[in-house]
């Protein structure tokens, strides 16, 4: 009985709190920034995803005069994994170009290598943020 | 006592919520057609687009100094069990091709409508010298316009699979970009996308 009482005014909270308050929109985000002269940086939001996944062999031109870049992300671990990738462009000053950037999900299987090749969506297109997390699908 | 507890908690199991969130999530509520697919398509025919050299440039008649091809956004096919606004892909993709400022584009089927619309309404009504008038369109140089199908497999739930009931959806994109002038095929690209869904007996897994 005496449990009960306590259980009851706790459930009643625990009611409330999930009404009141929203679901995690997911993990941190690793973001790898660069330009055509190969400058880069690194972001890790996601120590986890970072051991799992890492960006090889990226390979960056300007052919009619737009910045393409290429590169592969291996997967580190033994298994398949799902992983979703982003990118979001900056001019030369480093503000953000307006291109609806979406998240892509893949598949990328154990020990193996998903290689990525973009264009920049307009000449002015300088530099680039590739993101990356684990899957957090509206489901 | 026991009994409000239980209610207290389907309450909280119960309860909604609304919140913003970001359109370029992926999204996996159903397996049919969705947001995600809508962009993932669209994406990756952009980025052919712009890449493609043989798109860089195309001289034809009466086109003055600027050679950018002029594009005719045509439609694309629906061959899928599914009802989708294929509209909703051309236009994304028209979209992010104006602003990538390599094309240019004359009006649609929906935009000519509404040219007709307006000029019917000018006459009679509009200054003389500000009357607009047809015959003065650019040319367009290309015709964009392709096909989505879908290949969709079920597997009911059976001891072999345990219980869980397994669907499988294939898309093919397939978008054409042909010549007006000749009826040559200067560019085609085809995109793929593949969705599985497996559902046991507590829901999907």
């Amino acid at each position: 009985m005496k449990l009960h009482r306590l259980l009851t005014p706790l459930s009643c909270i625990l009611a409330m709190v999930a009404c009141g308050t929203t679901p995690p929109l997911g993990t941190g985000t690793n973001t790898y920034t660069g330009d055509s002269t190969g400058q880069r940086q690194e972001f890790v939001g996601d120590r986890d995803l970072a051991a799992k996944f890492v960006l090889l062999d990226i390979k960056r031109e300007v052919r009619d005069g737009r910045l393409r870049v290429q590169f592969d992300l291996k997967n580190t671990t033994s298994g398949d994994l799902p992983i979703e990738w982003a990118v979001k462009w900056t001019d030369a000053s480093g503000f953000t170009i307006d291109t609806n950037p979406h998240w892509t999900p893949v598949i990328v299987t154990g020990g193996g290598l998903h290689s990525i090749q973009i264009v920049g969506p307009t000449p002015q297109a300088a530099g680039f943020q590739l993101q990356f997390r684990k899957p957090t699908p509206i489901r | 006592m026991n009994r409000l507890a239980l209610l207290s908690l389907t309450l909280a199991a119960s309860c909604s919520s609304i919140r913003y969130d970001d359109p370029g999530r992926v999204e996996t509520l159903t397996i049919d057609y969705g947001s995600t697919d809508l962009q993932s398509l669209a994406g990756q025919m952009v980025e052919s687009l712009i890449a493609a050299p043989q798109l860089n440039y195309l001289d034809n008649s009466g086109k003055g100094d600027d050679k950018r091809v002029i594009v005719y956004t045509g439609s694309v096919e629906n061959r899928t069990s599914e009802h989708i606004d294929t509209e909703g892909i051309t236009d994304k993709i028209q979209t992010a091709l104006l602003k990538s400022g390599k094309f240019r584009f004359v009006a649609d089927k929906a935009g000519q409508a509404q040219i007709e619309e307006e000029i019917r309404f000018q006459t009679g009504r509009v200054r003389e010298d500000m009357l607009r008038q047809m015959g003065k369109q650019l040319g367009a140089d290309v015709i964009l316009y392709g096909t989505l199908r879908s290949i969709e497999k079920k597997k009911g739930s059976s001891l072999e699979s345990g219980g869980t009931r397994k669907v499988d959806v294939y898309y093919q994109f397939v978008l054409k970009c042909v010549n007006i002038d000749t009826a040559e095929i200067l560019w085609q690209e085809e995109e793929e996308l593949r969705k599985t869904e497996r559902t046991g007996i507590f829901g999907r897994t």
